[in-house]
């Protein structure tokens, strides 16, 4: 009685914040536009949680896993649509060589500090901890969040150019995102004991036929799809269906649902001939699997068993602090160097140029990813941390004047 | 411009796919689940998931959506409608038929396993009783309310009379007699909408049937508890029927009215991601029957109905998705009834099953044919009729179900419904086949 009536309240929640009333009042406060609705709802998530009111835990989570598994997939096919030839010629020089130049240093940074927390951690962690820490690091660094629009209105086309720009790069680096973090969880994996192995080649083996059995579904579905001729409701139950069976083989084979969707979304982006309803069906899910990913976030994260003693909160704190001021000192640095030559085309000093401070909200639906793969309660952990992370790098981008670089500081005020 | 133009019409010249092509996507299919749960159990040192279950659970729902929708679509190359393909993929998939066969290792899904889609079987009610509900237009009931009373009332005196009387010389028992024989006139409202909505235009014989259905399927709940309440308290056997009358009758259609006003409050003040909104409504619609015991189908009718009814502009978008949604809601419930389907007691009592599905077509020919003349129908509708009323599936499963509750652990109850489910499987299965036979045979200008 006392869970439906739960599973109750839950539903009239979902309802009432789908509702006008909670849009309006999300427009009277501005931080809000730049928080965006998805802290709201893992904020929400983290209060229902184990850790706090307790409502999910055990037997409730085990009902709804299911749907966590299809909502990462989802998440995959959204990302991986955006694999497209038209869309990839299209990216300018300039792009290519930001992106190239945050996926590098990011990637360096991760490896150190990946290396360096399991050394401090765990002194005897095998190889498969720093790989595992690496790829979660990577999925902390790389990227940034594309909305650019609640930062400030694009003055001129210059800015318009910037926000584009910004857009562009955090869809790019999303796949680069995903590949790495899937690869990482792919290769270090917990075994049966719960002890974290470095398996290549079982890893990749998996890899293998996760990839074959998700292309011979892509195909399929792509083909039943021409067929269908852009009805909605076959192209629900095709997406539907199609969802689970990738969720599922996922799963058999200890994958990430996101690659899978990846691979999916990537096939129907790379795709001749335009599947238009599919695409519709898929993009307008995207504020529902998002507010769903971060609703399963807040219920898993785990804040760091250190944190519970004063010395180790303030060490807990301390990383956090460092790892957002160094996305607050690296991130505006990168673009500088990266777009010097573009600097009369391309607005450096618009708002969409503080964009990159803030972390990708992908990472969270990445490092989720990992969580529910992971048995020893790490990953949650690390969930918890790319959180306070996350709103870390929002609030310095509240804050312009903390480590900006000169040209950024002039339109502080703007 | 004159490229697309050739597109365009090269796209509306390709044929559709032929019955090749979809037999073998469904081998496809099925070959890769079990080729990739043989990889899973054989191959050693890869990585496992710490969510086992719930990637069985996705991975057999993708099998069933997918998997029904084919075998529904390769079973209409030979005319026949798709939820036959629905249910003898449910069937092949399902455990009763290979425990049936000695094999069980064979079946794709586990009785336990069958357990794990329980949830999205309930849902898939749920979502089948908004649509049908929706369907049911007020001002077409109110003009051929005469000919959807008389139809209903002349096939449940018949059935009831006629299998009455075949029951009573199989179980020499009136009790069992009545219990089975007030089952036997309830057909399905599930597979009444699926077909009505299979067709681009329902034409007023279609939609005739849906009525008269839900109707007749009403007033049969309430029957077959009071026959169970009064079998209960003669033979002392239990006194959970008359708890359970009020709450699945009364509750479950004064569950439905009340929640149509808080839905068209909610659907005034949400006008976008209507699928979240779909689905949140009907998990709700399974709580709340969950809670107050009360009967989700019902619940569900009388919700669309309702909400239709007082808000037709501000529920059309809501009933729109619920539309959509429809198709792979049908397919899951469809294959799994057909999983669900005993083949063991099928066969183990099919003498029995066949005289009493027989006499059950006959009567519910008679009954339907003479209501349909005394009710002044056209004659392709008079002719036709009685197909209509053919089909069986989750609203008698669910009374067949209630016997078990009512008296349990009584040997006889075990029996009757082991009888009753099989009768409601053929039932089933040849159902469908007829009412689109039906459907087929009598013009909209009737």
């Amino acid at each position: 009685m006392t869970s439906s009536l739960i599973w109750l309240a839950l539903g009239s929640i979902i309802l009432v914040a789908g509702s006008r009333w909670v849009q309006r009042a999300r427009r009277m406060f501005p931080a809000m536009r730049v928080l965006g609705g998805g802290w709201a709802i893992l904020a929400f998530g983290v209060l229902v949680g184990p850790g706090v009111f307790g409502v999910f835990d055990g037997e409730r989570l085990l009902q709804v896993q299911p749907i966590l598994l299809i909502l990462l997939t989802w998440a995959g096919i959204v990302i991986g649509m955006q694999c497209r030839v038209r869309l990839f010629r299209a990216i300018p020089p300039a792009l290519w060589r930001w992106v190239s130049l945050d996926l590098c240093v990011s990637l360096m940074l991760s490896v150190v500090a990946g290396g360096l927390v399991a050394r401090i951690w765990q002194p005897d962690s095998p190889a498969a901890a720093h790989i595992l820490l690496t790829g979660t690091f990577a999925a902390v660094a790389i990227g940034w969040n594309p909305e650019s629009r609640s930062l400030g209105a694009h003055t001129d086309a210059a800015a318009t150019r910037m926000g584009v720009l910004v857009q562009a790069g955090a869809g790019v680096l999303a796949i680069c995102t995903v590949v790495i973090s899937s690869l990482a969880l792919q290769c270090a994996f917990q075994d049966s004991n719960g002890n974290v192995i470095f398996a290549p080649y079982g890893g990749l083996l998996a890899l293998m036929m996760e990839i074959g059995a998700v292309a011979v579904v892509a195909l399929g579905a792509r083909e039943i799809l021409r067929d269908t001729r852009e009805d909605d409701a076959r192209t629900t139950l095709i997406v539907i269906g199609t969802l689970c069976i990738l969720s599922g083989i996922t799963v058999l084979f200890g994958g990430s649902g996101l690659l899978a969707g990846l691979i999916f979304g990537a096939s129907i982006g790379l795709s001749r001939r335009r599947l238009r309803a599919l695409e519709h069906f898929i993009s307008s899910a995207e504020p529902i699997v998002a507010s769903g990913c971060f609703f399963f976030a807040g219920i898993t994260l785990a804040l760091p068993t250190a944190s519970f003693t004063l010395i180790g909160a303030l060490a807990v704190g301390a990383i956090v602090i460092m790892l957002a001021l160094a996305r607050r000192v690296l991130k505006p640095l990168i673009m500088t160097l990266a777009l010097a030559r573009d600097c009369q085309t391309v607005a450096l000093d618009s708002p969409a140029a503080r964009a990159p401070v803030r972390q990708a909200p992908l990472t969270i639906i990445v490092l989720l990813a990992f969580a529910i793969q992971d048995t020893s309660g790490l990953a949650n952990q690390l969930l918890a941390l790319a959180v306070l992370v996350s709103l870390l790098s929002v609030a310095f981008t509240l804050v312009p004047r903390i480590a900006e670089p000169a040209h950024l500081r002039g339109s502080g005020s703007a | 411009m004159i490229a697309q133009a050739r597109q365009e019409a090269k796209a509306r010249r390709r044929p559709r796919f032929g019955a090749l092509f979809l037999a073998v996507a469904l081998a496809c299919l099925v070959g890769l689940i079990v080729l990739a749960r043989e990889l899973h159990a054989t191959v050693v040192g890869i990585p496992t998931s710490d969510l086992p279950a719930a990637g069985e659970t996705t991975l057999l729902l993708g099998l069933v959506i997918l998997g029904s929708w084919l075998a529904g679509r390769l079973v209409r190359k030979i005319a026949l409608p798709p939820i036959t393909g629905q249910l003898l993929f449910g069937m092949l998939i399902g455990p009763g038929l290979w425990e049936w066969l000695r094999r069980p290792e064979l079946a794709l899904i586990t009785p336990a396993q069958l357990t794990s889609l329980h949830g999205a079987e309930v849902l898939a009610v749920v979502m089948i009783g908004l649509v049908a509900g929706s369907e049911i237009d007020s001002s077409f009931v109110r003009a051929r309310l005469r000919a959807i009373v008389m139809l209903a009332l002349g096939q449940v005196t018949v059935i009831v009379a006629t299998v009455g009387c075949v029951a009573y010389w199989f179980f020499r028992s009136p009790a069992h007699a009545v219990i089975f024989a007030t089952l036997a006139a309830t057909c399905s409202s599930a597979v009444s909408v699926a077909l009505l909505r299979e067709m681009r235009h329902p034409t007023a014989f279609a939609r005739l049937l849906l009525a008269t259905t839900v109707t007749k399927d009403l007033v049969l709940v309430v029957a077959f508890s009071v026959v169970l309440f009064t079998v209960a308290t003669t033979t002392n056997a239990g006194g959970h029927a008359w708890h359970w009358i009020v709450l699945h009758v009364a509750g479950s259609v004064g569950i439905g009215c009340l929640l149509a006003i808080p839905l068209r409050l909610a659907l005034r003040q949400i006008e976008e991601r209507m699928i979240a909104v779909v689905l949140v409504v009907a998990v709700l619609i399974v709580i709340l029957c969950e809670i107050t015991d009360t009967a989700p189908l019902i619940t569900a009718l009388t919700l669309g109905y309702t909400a239709r009814a007082i808000a037709p502009v501000g529920s059309a978008s809501f009933f729109a998705t619920a539309r959509r949604l429809f198709l792979p809601v049908c397919c899951v419930f469809f294959a799994a009834a057909g999983a669900h389907i005993e083949c063991a007691a099928l066969f183990a009592n099919w003498g029995v099953v066949l005289a009493l599905s027989s006499s059950r077509l006959v009567a519910v020919w008679i009954g339907a044919t003479v209501a349909a003349r005394a009710a002044g129908l056209p004659a392709a509708m008079q002719r036709w009729a009685w197909a209509g009323f053919v089909p069986q599936a989750g609203i008698s499963l669910a009374l067949a179900a209630q016997v078990l509750i009512a008296f349990p652990g009584q040997a006889w109850a075990r029996n009757l419904v082991a009888i009753m489910i099989a009768c409601i499987t053929l039932n089933e299965v040849i159902g469908p086949i007829l009412m689109r036979i039906a459907l087929r045979r009598v013009p909209d200008s009737a």
